[in-house]
């Protein structure tokens, strides 16, 4: 890299990087982005091979202490019933994502002051809503407008993702019910959309998508904000950032592809590392200035760490449903359970969101799981009572921010490059056990009005832990949170943070859409007011 | 948590020949005779494949297989390969290292073309010719578009 400081320095080529980079590409200041991943290549997608679903066991695992590529981190999560999931390149965990792709409510940003518990966040959803609109546009979203969950302004450009014999044999049980369901709204191209092939339901989402219909910020927003003359260096991760005598961020210390130390300047720092990887670059930025962590004065990065606690329930039923069709993450959502109600006995809510069948491989796993699918005689019998007549559900819990549920430095686990690793400390609230125990329950029932005549359960499911959030969190007090309305920390006026760890509270949706809005959000407040960014 | 092995060495030919024996003993043929066991169905080379990866359980492996190999020489007079069906089901059942091969096991018989076309699929990948699904009956949503609005307003 150059000696020479860039204008601005991203750190993270992922969801929030990618939507970010190409907003500020406008402005053609010297935009750089270090990525410690690599591109992926389309053709090394295990879609297009015969071993495609062992490969989530393996180097496609969600979770990077499985991958073990030289681009992971390590992560100590022994201590945590969730484990991290996520994935290192160019688009980060929008390449295994699932792209379900729905937006917060409007009551998701006033929790404090409509169910008296988390915090408001400084801003609202009339604020984010332009960004959620463009966003949709940018990657190219599937949904159906009018669904009565949400505010009748929202707009998707493509029509609904197919929702196929299973999708529509769990609607009719929605319906018996008399249970909200919709289309799911997908970050997937249901049809040709700005150069982008259609989806084909080839069932693969959680793999990557070789057809790139699935919208991963690689294909998305990369290539106009590389056209626009942003640069992005693969293979490059940062250990710190570093400040100036006077407390301002001056740029980062990095390890290229070889191992070689690095120095890179920069006049604005943007920290894009989710919400795993970002508060473990700001406690591993000790400094004289900083000894307990860059823009740590709060004494709050790394603490608040929330995930949505999933339950998972899968029903089994007596026809084939064809569940190995479409779009593995989405098909219909339901938020019958969404919004607050005391009676329920806890507070806040969740969304249910169906899940497809599965192949055979992970039909087989499925099964070995959950005790049903033994080994010698009597296996292919056991198979074929599960094989295409599962259809699964997991409800997405609303986790509640709580300073004991943290991110912290490792002292012994580090990466390839010798950085501390981060290390997770996290229980589930008596708020989420309530919260996941009605969900088991009120599952078990609309799968059962569908169709269902045995289910399998796992709450929390374990390998969920995908969305991460709470870490560098947004408000207006500097000794209550990390980062102002603006996306800037409070203690470093050049330094922003724009993924998952500034989020306020959860919500209990999918958080991608909220984050690349916030980016977006972050980079427009930015170009609105660079003469007077660092006052 | 700790960075990948060095590749082990793959297995003997006398090895892989019993664990292909032992592979169709943890999924045998079915009984219509349609799908294959998972030894004459070639998951073996998958599972050699990760035992090459997994050191550990790689030792496991051949360990068990030898002594797989005196038990049916001590009990049937003849290799483990050569037994029945029946024998070596009843020598891979009392054999610990059974059981941490049954994961790789079904990984490796289930994305087998042969399996793949006996579960009624195609013997190919999802990718890149997808599957044809039928058109949304969005009928469905008559009676959730007939109520009012669920978002609190705030």
């Amino acid at each position: 890299m150059s000696q020479e400081p860039v204008d601005v320095l991203i750190i993270g080529a992922g969801a929030a990087g990618a939507a970010f980079a190409w907003s500020m590409a406008e402005t053609r200041m010297d935009i750089l982005c270090l990525e410690q991943g690599d591109w992926v290549k389309h053709d090394d997608y295990p879609g297009l091979r015969m071993d495609w679903e062992a490969r989530q066991f393996g180097d496609f695992a969600f979770s990077p202490n499985v991958r073990c590529r030289r681009e992971d981190y390590p992560v100590n999560d022994a201590g945590s019933p969730i484990q991290v999931a996520n994935f290192n390149a160019v688009g980060g965990s929008t390449i295994l994502y699932a792209a379900h792709f729905p937006r917060f409510h409007p009551a998701d940003f006033r929790t404090r002051t409509l169910d008296g518990v988390g915090d408001d966040w400084p801003i609202d959803y009339t604020t984010l809503a332009p960004y959620y609109d463009v966003n949709a546009r940018m990657m190219g979203v599937s949904g159906l407008a009018g669904d009565p969950m949400y505010p009748p302004d929202k707009q998707v450009p493509l029509p609904p993702v197919p929702l196929g014999k299973l999708g529509e044999t769990l609607a009719r049980g929605f319906n018996r019910l008399g249970w909200h369901w919709w289309p799911s709204d997908s970050a997937i191209t249901t049809a040709e959309y700005e150069g982008r092939a259609p989806c084909i339901n080839a069932g693969t989402c959680l793999l990557g998508c070789p057809q790139g219909a699935k919208a991963s910020s690689d294909v998305t927003y990369w290539p106009p904000a590389i056209r626009k003359g942003v640069r992005v260096a693969t293979r490059c991760r940062v250990r710190e950032i570093t400040v100036d005598e006077r407390g301002m961020a001056d740029g980062v210390i990095y390890y290229d592809g070889d191992g070689k130390e690095c120095r890179q300047r920069a006049h604005v720092v943007v920290v894009a590392g989710n919400g795993i990887g970002t508060p473990r670059l700001l406690l591993n930025s000790r400094s004289r200035q900083f000894p307990e962590g860059l823009a740590n004065r709060s004494g709050l990065v790394g603490k608040r760490l929330m995930f949505h606690p999933y339950a998972m329930v899968t029903g089994i039923f007596p026809e084939r449903l064809q569940g190995y069709k479409g779009p593995s993450g989405c098909s219909i959502i339901s938020q019958e359970f969404y919004e607050t109600d005391p009676a329920r006995g806890f507070a806040r809510g969740y969304s249910f969101e169906m899940l497809r069948g599965f192949g055979p491989v992970s039909t087989a796993m499925l099964g070995l799981t959950a005790g049903r699918m033994p080994h010698g005689e009597g296996h292919h019998r056991a198979f074929d009572e599960l094989w295409d007549r599962t259809a699964g559900m997991v409800a997405i819990c609303e986790d509640l921010p709580e300073t004991t549920n943290t991110v912290t430095l490792d002292p012994e686990l580090k990466d390839a490059d010798g950085i501390p690793a981060p290390r997770i400390t996290y229980r589930l609230s008596e708020n989420s056990r309530a919260m996941l125990e009605h969900a088991v329950a009120r599952g078990k029932e609309v799968l059962a009005a569908a169709g269902a005549g045995d289910f399998m359960v796992q709450a929390p499911l374990p390998v969920a832990g995908w969305h991460l959030m709470g870490t560098a969190c947004m408000g207006v007090d500097p000794a209550k949170s990390v980062v102002n309305e603006r996306g800037r920390t409070h203690d470093v006026k050049n330094l922003f943070i724009i993924d998952g760890s500034i989020f306020t509270t959860a919500a209990g949706v999918n958080p991608t859409n909220t984050i690349q809005a916030l980016a977006l959000y972050i980079a427009d407040t930015m170009k609105k007011n660079l003469a007077n960014l660092f006052d | 948590m700790t960075a990948a092995a060095t590749p082990a060495a793959g297995l003997g030919a006398e090895e892989r020949r019993a664990l292909v024996c032992v592979l169709d003993a943890l999924i045998p043929p079915s009984p219509d005779g349609r799908r294959p066991g998972a030894g004459q169905a070639g998951a073996a080379a998958y599972v050699e494949n990760v035992l090459r990866t997994l050191p550990d359980l790689r030792t496991m492996v051949v360990e068990g297989l030898r002594e797989l190999d005196e038990q049916a020489r001590g009990l049937h007079g003849r290799a483990f390969a050569s037994c029945s069906e029946p024998e070596r089901a009843v020598l891979v059942a009392a054999q610990p290292f059974g059981y941490a091969l049954v994961p790789h096991a079904y990984i490796g018989y289930y994305q087998q073309g042969s399996v793949l076309e006996a579960l009624g699929l195609e013997a190919r990948p999802p990718h890149p010719q997808g599957h044809v699904m039928t058109e949304n009956d969005l009928s469905l949503l008559a009676p959730v578009r007939a109520r009012s609005k669920r978002y609190r307003d705030c």
